[in-house]
């Protein structure tokens, strides 16, 4: 017979562990019975829950940032607290990187750090910070539920009760992830709120998975990332988002979407009233999304081409006008907006038709990259959104035709039919200060030397790029039969970078002929008419109205 | 700050002698943006000179390239154009170029 394995006897080491760290937690409690501690005493309350070694996922959204906990955990005693493994989706705050350079912490995996991209740099090349992986947001909330499950978890939310339920609202981005991972292994949650209320608007959060509160007395910091103001938005901007629409949306039929935060995404959005309506696609493109309340949208949305938006997080000053918007938002039975950070992944990644970015670099094969030689910045959502998603089956139009298009993938399935999601990808062919965004060697390659990463961070992979727009035309890089004929397409689109300058003229016209590339000529665009006279908003003034004073913009984008 | 100035001379017949334009003025001079001035010539003149002033210096270039796809295109000869650039981008001075154009023919 075969040796077996000796059984396993003890089966609630995890439970044990944090029944004793919850005991030592609750002498900080302002009384018996109560979850809440005196903000003045959380730094000891943490030193009482948090063991060395312990991975933490500190709440490091792209917006919301539980900063008060991120300054108490700076203030920890070091002998006492080192050595932690941080795992959160971003490193957006000094304090994150404070933890490191006192020791505190000295392991990171994390998805995000474009906000403290040198300093993460810095940190590495002097040892301070070793990073286990660099993941996109799905991938490091997958490994939540695998490898990297914290043992506490340092949230932020607007408000509780004294059961400990929390209120997030339309910033609710990472917290159930984070809070379902942490309490369900047994981890210890600490939340940090402005207030302790009697009633909460809702429930996001069950108070029965919440061990401590902090009230602060004040709002946690949030980034208002997704606020493009319109005057910044160029003719050139505008050429561009005119060939998306006409030269791709209207083609395919795109009608769900992500956009990124560029500000040629930005004109799309501000184009579709004016430009798109006079082509006659109101209803025909662009009617369900998977983005942030990007206020840019508003003129859209009033103009009914808009059906609904589901967002990753929120965006500061536009709350109230999403709670009066409640059949394209989605908003509670409390009528607030809520976001969620993993589901709006999973749902860009696998249910819509399109995705739109922008890059700061491309090599000839299409791969794009962000990274710059001297910074860290990781990778967010992006790849998960521009990408063909291998498991998707389900089928809509647009998805058919551009699998009819990609003769490619022929060569590795054979004659099945097979749908496709569109990544297109923006890019003016110099960037500010005339730096070429086409090059022969990416400096992601220079980055991985460097760093001693293990591949060079691209953000999107040639391979999945359907479309490049730029200034000179659309390259359908999904209607190439080689990578040969992709570069070709590449290059009769690189204008007067080093690697346009390669093209052959004889061969950008045989793709011409063939559809593959389309100069604005082709589209039936006029160069010449492209200007931001066609935006429904030139300013932020302009988007203020369109919602009828429902959208209140930080002070920093005001100007009246 | 250093300025570069770069002149360049076409000479060919010119196309569309109807149009009814004698200055024009595109764009504004502001960081990566230029301004265009043009003058029509004589009816006769088949001579095209433009005379560049940018602030970003060592792209002569890639100006030659951006100026000879537009007189290519377009066959602007008779004109006097000066273009005053706060380092455009080749794609900004190739669609204020083309927006020149159709400024010309809608007058």
């Amino acid at each position: 017979m075969e040796s077996m394995a000796a059984r396993r006897t003890e089966w609630t080491l995890r439970k044990n562990e944090f029944q004793k760290r919850l005991c030592e937690g609750r002498q900080f409690v302002d009384e018996p019975g109560s979850k809440t501690v005196n903000p003045a005493d959380c730094v000891s309350l943490l030193e009482a829950v948090i063991r060395s070694g312990d991975r933490v996922a500190l709440e490091g959204n792209n917006q919301k940032q539980a900063d008060f906990l991120a300054d108490c955990l700076c203030n920890v005693d070091v002998e006492r607290v080192n050595n932690l493994h941080m795992v959160q989706s971003v490193i957006a705050l000094p304090s994150h990187c404070e933890l490191f350079e006192r020791g505190i912490a000295g392991l990171a995996d994390f998805s995000y750090s474009s906000p403290q991209s040198a300093r993460v740099a810095q940190m590495v090349s002097d040892g301070k910070m070793k990073i286990g992986e660099i993941h996109t947001y799905l991938e490091l909330f997958g490994r939540y539920f695998v490898d990297l499950t914290p043992d506490v978890a340092l949230v932020t939310a607007i408000s509780a009760d004294r059961a400990g339920n929390l209120y997030t609202g339309p910033n609710t981005e990472d917290t159930p992830t984070i809070v379902e991972a942490t309490k369900f292994r047994q981890g210890i949650v600490v939340a940090q709120v402005e207030k302790i209320v009697d009633k909460l608007p809702r429930v996001d959060i069950p108070g029965e998975w919440v061990d401590f509160l902090v009230p602060v007395g004040r709002p946690c910091y949030t980034e208002p990332l997704f606020t493009r103001d319109p005057a910044l938005i160029t003719d050139v901007h505008v050429l561009m988002a005119m060939m998306v629409i006409k030269g791709i949306y209207a083609q395919y039929g795109v009608k769900s979407l992500n956009h990124g935060i560029g500000f040629g995404t930005c004109a799309i959005e501000l184009l579709l009233p004016t430009f798109a309506e006079s082509l006659g696609l109101k209803g025909k493109v662009c009617s369900h999304w998977t983005v942030n309340p990007h206020p840019s949208l508003i003129p859209a949305i009033e103009c009914g081409f808009v059906e609904s938006i589901h967002s990753f997080g929120s965006e500061v000053g536009m709350e109230d006008y999403m709670a009066n918007r409640p059949d394209v938002f989605f908003v509670g039975p409390d009528g607030s907006m809520r976001s969620n950070r993993a589901m709006c992944q999973v749902a860009g990644h696998y249910a819509v038709d399109a995705f739109v970015g922008s890059t700061l670099q491309m090599d000839r094969y299409g791969n794009s990259s962000t990274a710059v030689a001297g910074r860290i910045a990781g990778f967010g959502g992006a790849p998960n959104m521009g990408c063909d998603p291998p498991g998707r089956r389900h089928s809509t139009a647009s998805w058919l035709r551009a699998g009819r298009e990609s003769t490619m993938t022929r060569g590795l399935i054979g004659p099945v039919p097979r749908g496709r999601k569109l990544v297109i990808q923006m890019v003016e062919t110099f960037g500010a200060g005339r730096v070429p965004s086409f090059v022969h060697r990416l400096d992601a390659w220079t980055l991985m030397e460097e760093a001693g990463f293990k591949v060079p961070p691209i953000m999107m992979y040639g391979d999945a790029i359907t479309h490049l727009v730029t200034e000179e035309g659309i390259a359908h890089l999904l209607r190439c039969d080689s990578l040969e004929q992709r570069e070709s397409a590449i290059k009769a689109v690189a204008g007067y970078t080093d690697l346009g300058r390669e093209a052959n003229p004889k061969e950008t016209l045989e793709l011409r002929r063939q559809g593959i590339v389309q100069t604005p000529e082709d589209l039936g665009i006029d160069i010449g008419d492209a200007n931001t006279s066609h935006l429904a908003a030139r300013s932020i003034r302009d988007l203020v109205e369109w919602s009828d004073g429902l959208y209140r913009p930080p002070d920093r984008f005001r100007e009246w | 700050m250093a300025l570069e100035r770069l002149e360049f001379e076409f000479i060919g017949e010119p196309e569309n002698g109807e149009n009814d334009w004698e200055y024009l003025h595109i764009g504004h001079v502001m960081s990566g943006d230029l301004e265009i001035l043009a003058e029509r010539l004589p009816a006769q003149a088949n001579v095209t000179r433009i005379h560049v002033t940018t602030s970003a210096v060592g792209f002569g270039s890639v100006w030659q390239m951006v100026i000879d796809e537009f007189m290519a295109t377009h066959k602007m000869y008779g004109c006097e154009i000066w273009i005053n650039d706060d380092g455009a981008t080749p794609a900004v001075v190739k669609l204020r170029l083309w927006q020149l154009v159709r400024e010309m023919s809608a007058k």
